[in-house]
């Protein structure tokens, strides 16, 4: 059976660019950004084979396991009762 | 809407990556022959926050350590700032450097942690600092503000780096003003 590696990857949302972006990774070089989350959890795998390819060739073989955590912060005006 | 992506790939260039080959996506693989590793740069690259975290956490790796501490002429061992523009600095045009990011450089100084962390020995923030507030009311091109030398690459601030081994970590330095605004 195939060794697990873990990819904790935090991904961060900039309501100004409105897109989600990768703030930080366990694989040095990934950089990914997309306007949703669906969009990003499908520029991911294609990213990590990749950077795993060229900077972390002995995790090949290994069943790679990405975790995606987000994080995004939205404000409400919720109006005083009356 | 802003990209910064071609902003990102000219100081990767600085920083000794190349473009190595189109990813398995949108993306590009850039590469750095000195230190092997790879990262992905998106084609696009809209967010101010996502561009300031690849020139952190990719971009600042110790081949564009050592562009800056060449800048310097510092010496090995010693706590040390550079104020000087990156090589090719010969190619910038000192007349349009972008006010926006200094003043809010200035603005933000007396929040900045690495002005205290100056070897005793060491000039302060000298004149260029102050020519660049004598000039804010020159005119500004919408491009200029993320000129590779207005995103900061002409003044960082290290602290107890050994050139010798070349081993930096991002905890062994303290960067100032590396940042898009």
């Amino acid at each position: 059976m195939a060794e697990k590696k873990l990819i904790v990857v935090h991904v961060a949302y900039d309501p100004e660019a409105k897109v989600w972006w990768t703030e930080s990774s366990d694989l040095f070089g990934l950089n990914a950004c997309a306007s949703s989350l669906d969009e990003f959890r499908t520029i991911l795998p294609g990213m990590v084979q990749d950077l795993i390819e060229l900077n972390e060739p002995s995790w090949a073989g290994h069943d790679i396991v990405i975790e995606i955590l987000a994080h995004g912060r939205e404000r409400i005006d919720v109006p005083a009762a009356a | 809407m802003t990209d910064y992506v071609k902003q990102l790939r000219d100081i990767l260039r600085e920083a000794g990556f190349e473009f190595f080959r189109h990813g398995k996506g949108s993306h590009d693989i850039w590469r750095n022959p000195k230190t092997g590793k790879s990262v992905a740069i998106p084609a696009k690259v809209p967010s101010r926050h996502f561009a300031n975290k690849i020139l952190k956490t990719e971009a600042m790796t110790p081949s564009l350590l050592a562009i800056l501490l060449n800048a310097s002429g510092a010496q090995a061992g010693q706590a040390m700032a550079v104020d000087r523009v990156l090589p090719r600095q010969e190619f910038l045009d000192r007349e349009r450097i972008a006010a926006a990011s200094l003043f809010k450089r200035k603005e933000a100084a007396t929040h900045r942690r690495n002005d205290f962390r100056l070897a005793a020995n060491h000039p302060a923030l000298r004149s260029r600092r102050r020519q660049v507030g004598d000039r804010k009311r020159t005119a500004i091109g919408p491009d200029d503000v993320l000129h590779p030398r207005a995103v900061g690459l002409v003044h960082a601030t290290l602290t107890h780096f050994k050139i010798a081994d070349a081993r930096l970590t991002r905890d062994e330095f303290t960067l100032c003003d590396l940042r898009f605004n």
